[in-house]
């Protein structure tokens, strides 16, 4: 799909978008862009590594800016994207880059078949705006008039144009640089202008999904856009069924029902979908975003030992696996060697429910389990969204592949970067439609007999995530 | 809980494996609640293909709707639609309990969730003394079903 050259009636088409997760803008236009049968072709700016680099699509961690230009088949896609892509700010018809102002304004020149029908009598209004620059009010007027070329005639209107143009300047981040070294005028790497098509009209639901005012909520609650990003990775429509198998209080159903999948959720803690009041809490918030109708199903269990019935059920998984920090996962089953052994107290009270022990669950056991859990539950084509913390500096490419297995396939890994850890919206699609039987769920013991009874620091290929919240804790000091 | 929930979900305990599925309703026939929904026929579309029809004509019945034929009718119409809409979505169980009729393991039902959870051999030893109304006794004072120690000792401090 990415290599293939654009087609011929394509449109470029200037993409502006929010300043925040870089990575996951690539990965979200793609998504929504298969969800509608389309194809996105990036034409600028194109990996300088990669050896295809005019349609560079595949590698695109290399762009930290907020602009990009794409070509579409048709305005009907961009304002599809814009209606449904948390990132965008606004789409806009490309017309001319530039690396200075001589080439943008020679570019410009050459697209006049663009622009052309706009001179005689079309009111319109100009933008000025600067990436890592704020550009002043004379240099507006001035980058304004050095379009006069153009000679538009019709009027100026600020309130209701009938077409807004737009001129980006973006320069490199000057952060934490002496005064002497910052940013100049005019020093731009790239200049972009175009006309405004659409706004992005989906980055309104972060406000709506704020965790704050929200019905119900807990101290792991995913943030909304974050949310909403994954919400968009699931490949989420009206009908589809998703499933989180770690509920918690839910937040990825609440956005995943908002684009009209039914959800079911299942938490081995039961407290955390309930909350206090009578009615549980999912279905409180759930209520309160309109989405009620589609919480399928809430259930109390442990994912390793899961009640479904049979597999191919669900057309997406959407999961914030628990890694230890703020809440530890667990599975059933009781801890080996504990030094501080309770004795046996005697028999349970009679008003005293069962309450079954619990053991920690290792972090990579736990998402090669989940990615073999997903092979057996999703239909061909669905998908796995979930997030794996790791440890920047020891974070290799091969530690994702650590838990892939037949049949599934990786589609994005989206770095949202703290600093010294991050965590990775991973993407997978199950590309086979074979059946597959449940797992095992015993990577713990694999791992244990693979690492061939070294305990600490023995296992080379051990994925940066391995045993996440011991790094975390001891701050992700290097190993001496 | 939704019939469909019903109806995707077996017992999961190691041993138990051959009738297994469906779970029986138990206590269930007071707690039952309809409330209406807007229908997505994709959606029912969508899960009918996984759907064990029998099993689904029993739940029904046990909560009293008969709406549905005995056997899968072949077409799908505006109709079947429809009706299945109404079992699978609209019929909610708030309380009561799910019974594996192999192995007697009872899956209670609180505030409308299912918990599926405790190790079998230990549900029967307590749950198979009790009357299903005792299973209330498994929450606390607002209705949740309890198993962290700390709610037990919580608890255990307002009953002292």
């Amino acid at each position: 799909m990415s290599s293939q050259p654009p087609p011929s009636s394509s449109t470029d088409y200037l993409f502006v978008f929010a300043e925040a997760h870089n990575e996951f803008r690539v990965p979200e236009l793609r998504s929504i862009a298969e969800l509608h049968g389309f194809s996105i072709h990036i034409k600028y700016p194109w990996d300088s590594q990669s050896s295809d680099n005019r349609e560079g699509n595949a590698v695109h961690q290399f762009v930290n800016g907020p602009f990009m230009v794409i070509a579409l088949e048709s305005e009907a896609h961009a304002r599809t994207l814009a209606s449904r892509c948390i990132l965008i700010r606004s789409i806009w018809e490309f017309w001319a880059r530039g690396s200075s102002y001589d080439e943008l304004h020679a570019n410009n020149l050459t697209a006049k078949p663009k622009w052309e029908r706009y001179v005689a009598n079309t009111s319109f209004k100009f933008l000025v705006a600067g990436h890592n620059r704020s550009i002043s009010q004379r240099r507006q007027r001035e980058i304004m008039e050095s379009f006069s070329y153009m000679d538009f005639l019709g009027l100026i209107e600020l309130k209701s144009p009938e077409i807004v143009l737009g001129y980006f300047e973006e320069y490199v981040s000057d952060r934490g640089k002496l005064v002497e070294d910052r940013n100049k005028d005019g020093e731009f790497i790239q200049a972009y202008f175009g006309r405004l098509i659409v706004e992005g009209t989906a980055r309104a639901l972060i406000g709506k999904f704020d965790v704050k005012k929200r019905e119900y909520f807990g101290n792991t609650s995913m943030e909304a856009e974050i949310s909403l990003l994954m919400a968009n990775q699931t490949l989420a429509s009206p009908g589809k069924i998703v499933y989180d198998p770690f509920m918690g209080t839910g937040s990825m159903a609440y956005t995943t029902a908002h684009f009209g999948a039914y959800v079911f959720g299942s938490d081995i803690d039961g407290r955390q979908m309930r909350g206090k009041a009578q009615t549980p809490g999912v279905l409180r918030s759930a209520r309160q975003y309109g989405v009620a109708d589609r919480i399928l199903g809430l259930c109390t269990f442990d994912v390793t030992r899961n009640p479904w019935r049979t597999g191919g059920l669900f057309d997406a998984i959407v999961t914030d696996p628990p890694y230890g920090v703020r809440a530890g996962a667990k599975r059933l089953g009781r801890k080996t060697n504990r030094e501080d052994k309770h004795t046996f107290v005697g028999p349970r009270a009679a008003d005293e429910p069962y309450i079954p022990p619990t053991k920690p669950y290792e972090l990579s056991a736990l998402a090669s389990d989940l990615v073999r859990l997903a092979r057996y539950l999703l239909k061909p084509g669905g998908r796995l969204v979930f997030f794996l913390p790791t440890v920047t500096d020891e974070y290799r490419p091969v530690d994702i592949e650590s838990m892939m297995c037949d049949g599934m396939e990786l589609v994005a890994n989206s770095l949202q970067d703290f600093g010294s850890w991050g965590r990775r919206l991973i993407t997978i699609k199950k590309m086979t439609s074979e059946e597959y039987g449940p797992p095992s769920f015993d990577s713990e013991e694999r791992d244990a007999a693979s690492a061939g009874g070294e305990e600490e620091g023995g296992d080379e290929n051990a994925p940066a995530h391995k045993n996440f919240r011991e790094k975390y804790f001891q701050a992700f000091m290097k190993k001496q | 809980m939704h019939l469909i929930t019903h109806n995707l979900l077996a017992r999961n305990a190691k041993g138990c494996t051959t009738n297994s599925f469906p779970l029986a309703f138990r206590d269930a026939h007071g707690q039952v609640e309809i409330q209406e929904q807007d229908i997505n026929p994709d959606f029912v579309c969508n899960v009918l293909p996984r759907l064990e029809w029998k099993a689904l004509i029993d739940a029904a019945c046990q909560v009293g709707d008969e709406s549905l034929p005995a056997e899968q009718p072949n077409m799908t119409d505006d109709e079947l639609v429809q009706k299945l809409h109404y079992v699978l979505m609209e019929i909610h169980i708030t309380e009561g309990a799910m019974v594996c009729s192999n192995c007697e393991h009872i899956c209670p039902i609180s505030n409308s969730i299912p918990n599926s959870k405790p190790d079998p051999k230990d549900s029967m030893e307590y749950f198979s003394t009790l009357p299903v109304a005792h299973l209330a006794d498994m929450t606390d004072g607002n209705g949740h079903v309890m198993y962290g120690a700390n709610s037990v000792a919580k608890k255990r401090a307002r009953v002292d």
